[in-house]
């Protein structure tokens, strides 16, 4: 297990999931995670939610209604 | 050998096309269908861009085809350029205002000030962010959304809350949970697309918008730092802020459907 502790782990874990870490970083949180089955859990939820929102914001058309309104005011500065 | 359409079709050739475009555009918003995808920046990012971007690229086809005009050709390739950045400036501008109606005003004023003056706009093998990026934040600046954020206590309190403590806060939050990870993903992961959009709508809009342009439309924390013109820290405070605010409104909501997040404890 490398030398994170489950708090930095926890630290890490949203960034890992942002892309943000480096090389050297991801290799120290999944070193963690595959000693740390609380934080490998952690990890797994974070990593659920995240996929549901993704998977949410693709499925929802709450901004339509927007798209519409810049369509029709683009093509209003055209007349 | 091969066929000759128009000895088939009665229609005049221009006739055909146009009605090609429409069917393109029709089978576009009847077909379109659901992709969830991580882009990097400038690609889209969900259905709604993705509806523009299909539409906008068979409107580009379609008018070349049918209609020469100077003006149309200019809007079909602003849009063909610039629509797949249209929801990263909406993200964008709703994060700056701090709500949604505001945020979509600026939005608009942005793209179409972005259309105005788009014959001025150079590629110069870098893509458009650092120009829309310029444009957000003088458009920001002279709709005195700015002025007023920095007199508005609520927004400074919010923007002073972006800071270690508050990391702790997140993570205490996210403690509280008398459940093990694993068995609160098995609670959330029981909830429908609604119920969690229903929750990151209740996040506030600062905190949001940062979040969804992270891991939606894969922005890295520096580009959302440059986009907001806010320190790269706080970017990613405010993501991490939007995923614990997340976290416990899903929590809530498991409770508020009648998912018992904890069986040993009676509701």
């Amino acid at each position: 297990m490398s030398n994170l502790s489950c708090h930095e782990a926890k630290r890490k874990v949203h960034e890992y999931l942002g892309e943000e870490l480096s090389d050297n970083s991801k290799r120290e949180v999944d070193e963690h995670l595959a000693g740390c089955s609380r934080c490998q859990a952690e990890y797994d939820l974070e990593r659920t939610i995240s996929d549901m929102v993704i998977s949410s914001s693709s499925s929802s058309d709450l901004s339509l209604g927007f798209y519409q309104r810049i369509s029709s005011s683009l093509r209003s500065e055209l007349e | 050998m091969a066929w000759d359409f128009d000895a088939f079709n009665p229609q005049p050739a221009q006739r055909r096309a146009t009605r090609q475009k429409a069917d393109t555009i029709d089978t576009l918003l009847t077909n379109y269908s659901t992709k969830p995808r991580r882009h990097s920046y400038g690609a889209t990012s969900c259905k709604q861009q993705q509806f523009m971007s299909d539409i906008i690229k068979a409107q580009a086809s379609g008018e070349a085809i049918g209609n020469p005009e100077e003006q149309q050709r200019k809007l079909a390739e602003f849009e063909l350029h610039i629509g797949p950045y249209f929801e990263i400036i909406r993200r964008a501008c709703i994060s700056k205002a701090g709500n949604q109606a505001q945020g979509e005003d600026l939005a608009q004023t942005v793209i179409l000030r972005a259309f105005k003056y788009w014959d001025s706009y150079t590629d110069q093998g870098k893509g458009p962010k650092n120009w829309l990026n310029q444009i957000i934040r003088t458009a920001y600046i002279s709709s005195g959304m700015a002025e007023a954020k920095h007199q508005n206590n609520r927004v400074n309190i919010k923007a002073d809350a972006d800071n270690e403590l508050q990391d702790d806060w997140i993570f205490d939050q996210a403690d509280e949970s008398q459940l093990g990870p694993s068995a609160e993903q098995v609670v959330i992961s029981k909830m429908s697309t609604n119920e969690v959009m229903d929750a990151i709508n209740q996040i506030d809009p600062i905190f949001r918008e940062v979040a969804l342009l992270n891991l939606v439309d894969g922005l890295k924390y520096k580009e959302i730092a440059e986009l907001l013109d806010i320190p790269e820290a706080t970017v990613g405070t405010r993501v991490l802020r939007a995923r614990g605010l997340l976290r416990s409104l899903l929590r809530e909501k498991a409770i508020e459907y009648g998912i018992n997040p904890d069986p040993k404890k009676k509701k």
